[in-house]
């Protein structure tokens, strides 16, 4: 029975999911199904939690048998709206687009790939399973919250140290961070109240599932750009493979796993809405973008990096440089004026301490080109200007959003480290690795991108003897 | 196109080995000092025993299962000997594995590091994997953990100088060092087992990558049939990060195997009662029992933020406080009787028997009971 619970518990936020992004996506989707069901796990892994504080604030007490069938009884609905959908549709196909011809070369190299992702989920899994919650912060901010209400059968709530004392405790819990987003800890009371118990080791099921919705939603995405078969999973098992995204899964219990995946789907479904102007990518990027600031609170400056990409998507060339640069002067104006005591998702001014510090560069640059974290990825993004410069035509039009978004992120993620007080975590590796974390996944998706406008560019002989069949960009 | 990428790594391959050994040459130590042998017969023996059966010399472990071997080297200097090889006659099986050592001036406090992974037959292990090996040294030892009397046959245990051979056995062991996960894992990994790897993988197979598109880039030159091919650049790419993840899937492999080792098949509280925190998790427990869950406000405090943070989370669902850092307790006023306060190893906050107090650490008595007391803590009720 325990189980069937827990296998429930881990197919009821795919199918949400799954089905309501079946519900907004066109049929005619080159790798649909991995984008449906890779986008339907996230989502569905960030409305659970949803639906679980819904259920909180109506006052009904969280339990399986509670949550489960209203969750269940949405899905009945999706299923329903979907059939409804298909009925009415205008004959639109749900077949695959033909599979491209790939050589023996090649289907060798796609069977290896596949593996060493499967050899990938496997063993992390594995890890993941037997191994009990072991990193810091999962037992200093994230789990402490998700053991009390899955006791509590309630979001009691977490106060500050001082605000606890000043309480006596008096329905009132603390930890560390208890400001933090509740949507992780909210995940491992799921999973928790489906076993009927506390297990330390498979309340971290989620970051499984993340990772897998997050490589399935890779590919998906890949395809739709216009990715071959080949290439698409190439870079997917090069998202897997890096070597800090697997820990994050191994030893899960931190949420910066999930941001990055929530990112990089946000990331990628605007790319492919820019280009194709589909309300569903439109959606999908809408619904990730700001579901960033429910996973950790540095999400809310990753959704305001899809500010600057917007401008450049929806406004001429001439007009979005002049609004940039306003938005620039307006923000370093903000910078001097804002009162420092002023907190914006939990930082002021003041507290952050804004001056340059240069000894964080040197742990920045260890981070991405000495250590292991990332294997060769550091080295591609050096690469990756002079690619743009190559391609300039590419990075000017169709690619402008994502490059002028993923930017404003590289941009952020410098100011954070050599700007302010969190340049510790750059000096010490305490925490540059894992704030990369939330940027690599969606980088890997520009270096995707870029690969694909390389071989377009390709002279039409190679093009035709390499790579036949491969589909345009939906555009 | 595969012929190509074969060729292109095949020269990087031939011209990375030719510049590295160039490299090796030319900065070898002129003089080495000899390598050191380190005896068991010679050794000191401060906790197990060594016996001699049939002409081999092998050590016992205590009762508590730990066995020490000293061996004392006046005027080591550490740097000379960046690398340690041991060789057993049968793989140790013990549960840990660490080597220490005691600074020359004799002030300082002795430094360990515990070898990651499981020791096989032989290990060579990279000893630059410490930041604090260096100076000079007055006592190097081996420290086993198994079971009581155990016995681990040792054969050799030398220590190495950095001679061109030793160097390229040192990147070897620095390279395949097995993964260990610790609480730094979830920040970075080095690649390499060690801090002071003088190669680290990375940037190394960054630069096999780049010479073998300077390879490639003249094929393509010289060769009049050859087109540039993105392709072979992908290729290229696609074997050199493919490298890079066998050898980090190789040691995930190996710490795979210790996890299952530990923790396969156990129930959730003998996972626990195995891990790095069994003693804070069998503590919590026999607190859990003492403390009431209607009135169970409970304070946590520890010197060790670690210790105290850790035994918190397992405290939970009851009504933990602990602040970081947790030296102190709060004011006094906060406290109300029946609750609770646990105080861990190591803490610098008193408990006066005799008058019944706690001090808080700023000055302030908290009147309290001694509830029980272990080596990991105490436990107390606020009266």
């Amino acid at each position: 029975m325990e189980w069937m619970n827990l296998l429930i518990a881990l197919a009821l936020p795919l199918l949400l999911g799954g089905l309501l992004v079946d519900l907004v996506m066109p049929a005619a989707v080159p790798g649909r199904t991995a984008l449906v069901w890779g986008n339907g796990m996230l989502a569905g892994l960030l409305l659970v939690p949803l639906l679980i504080r819904l259920i909180d604030s109506a006052g009904a007490a969280l339990s399986f048998s509670t949550i489960a069938p209203i969750v269940a009884a949405l899905i009945v609905l999706l299923a329903l709206a979907r059939r409804w959908t298909i009925a009415r549709g205008p004959g639109q196909s749900l077949a695959e687009p033909a599979n491209q011809r790939l050589s023996a070369q090649q289907q060798v190299l796609l069977v290896l790939l596949v593996l060493l992702i499967v050899l990938r989920l496997v063993t992390l899994g594995l890890e993941l399973v037997w191994r009990p919650l072991f990193p810091w912060d999962a037992t200093m901010h994230w789990a402490t919250k998700a053991r009390v209400w899955f006791d509590a059968q309630s979001l009691v709530p977490f106060v500050e140290n001082g605000q606890w004392l000043e309480l006596g405790g008096a329905g009132v819990f603390t930890d560390y961070h208890p400001g933090y987003p509740v949507t992780t800890p909210l995940l491992q009371t799921w999973v928790s109240l489906s076993l009927g118990r506390w297990d330390e080791s498979l309340i971290n099921l989620p970051w499984l599932l993340c990772c897998m919705g997050l490589l399935a939603a890779f590919y998906g995405q890949a395809r739709a750009a216009g990715s071959t078969v080949l290439t698409a999973t190439a870079f997917t098992y090069m998202l897997v493979s890096m070597p800090l995204l697997g820990t994050h899964v191994a030893l899960a219990g931190y949420a910066d796993l999930f941001l990055g995946a929530i990112y990089c789907a946000a990331i990628m479904a605007f790319h492919n809405w820019s280009i194709s102007r589909r309300r569903g990518q439109a959606m999908l990027a809408t619904f990730f973008a700001l579901c960033c600031p429910l996973i950790k609170n540095e999400g809310f400056f990753w959704l305001l990096t899809f500010v600057p990409g917007l401008i450049v998507v929806l406004l001429p060339a001439r007009r979005a440089l002049t609004l940039l640069a306003a938005g620039v002067v307006v923000l370093a104006l903000a910078l001097l004026l804002v009162p420092q005591d002023l907190a914006v998702a939990g930082h002021s001014l003041a507290d952050l301490n804004l001056r340059y510090r240069p000894g964080a560069l040197a742990g920045i640059a260890t981070s991405i080109w000495i250590q292991d974290n990332w294997h060769l990825l550091g080295y591609l993004l050096v690469a990756l200007p002079p690619l743009v410069l190559v391609l300039r035509k590419s990075a000017s039009g169709k690619l402008a959003g994502i490059a002028v978004t993923l930017l404003s992120a590289t941009v952020l993620f410098l100011f954070l480290f050599l700007f302010t007080k969190y340049s510790m975590g750059a000096v010490r590796f305490t925490a540059v690795g894992r704030i990369s974390l939330h940027l690599m996944p969606a980088l890997v998706f520009f270096c995707l991108l870029l690969w694909n406008e390389l071989v377009a560019r390709a002279p039409a002989t190679w093009t035709t003897e390499t790579a036949a069949g491969m589909p345009a960009n939906p555009a | 196109m595969l012929k190509i990428i074969a060729a292109s790594l095949l020269c990087a391959a031939i011209a990375m080995v030719a510049g590295l050994s160039v490299l090796f040459v030319v900065t070898a130590p002129v003089d080495p000092p000899p390598a050191v042998s380190l005896d068991i017969a010679a050794a000191r023996v401060d906790l197990g025993r060594v016996v001699s059966a049939g002409g081999v010399s092998q050590l016992l472990l205590d009762s508590s299962g730990l066995g020490v071997l000293l061996w004392t080297q006046p005027g080591l200097v550490a740097g000379d000997y960046p690398l340690l090889h041991l060789a057993f006659r049968q793989p140790p099986q013990t549960d840990a594995l660490a080597v220490l050592w005691k600074p020359a001036n004799g002030g300082g406090s002795p430094s360990h590091y515990r070898l990651p992974g499981q020791v096989e037959l032989q290990r060579w292990q990279a000893l630059t994997t410490s930041p604090d090996w260096q100076g000079k040294l007055h006592e190097f030892g081996l420290v086993f953990r198994g079971s009581p009397g155990q016995s681990v046959m040792l054969e050799k245990a030398q220590l190495l100088p950095p001679t061109t051979s030793n160097r390229l056995r040192l990147i070897y062991a620095d390279w395949f060092a097995p993964l260990s996960w610790d609480h730094t894992s979830i920040n970075w990994n080095w690649g390499a087992g060690s801090f002071g790897a003088a190669f680290f993988p990375v940037p190394v197979i960054a630069a096999f990558f780049c010479l073998s598109l300077l390879f490639y880039g003249a094929i393509v030159t010289k060769c009049a049939t050859s087109r540039f091919d993105w392709q072979v650049v992908a290729g290229l790419f696609l074997f050199c990060w493919f490298a890079l993840d066998v050898l980090w899937q190789g040691k995930f492999l190996g710490q795979l195997g210790e996890t299952r080792r530990l923790f396969a098949g156990s129930d959730a509280e003998h996972k626990l009662a195995a891990g790095l925190d069994a003693a804070l998790v069998k503590f919590a427990t026999e607190v859990k029992r003492q403390v009431l869950l209607d009135t169970g406000r409970v304070f946590v405090s520890s010197d060790d933020d670690y210790f105290g943070m850790r035994t918190a989370y397992y405290l939970y669902p009851l009504n933990v406080f602990w602040q970081r850092p947790g030296k102190r307790l709060p004011a006094r006023r906060y406290f109300h009787a029946g609750d609770y306060i646990v105080l861990l190893s190591p803490t610098s906050l008193g408990f006066e028997q005799k008058g019944g107090f706690l001090e808080n650490g700023m000055g302030e008595v908290i009147p309290v009971t001694l509830i029980a007391s272990t080596a990991v803590g105490a436990l107390f009720r606020v009266i």
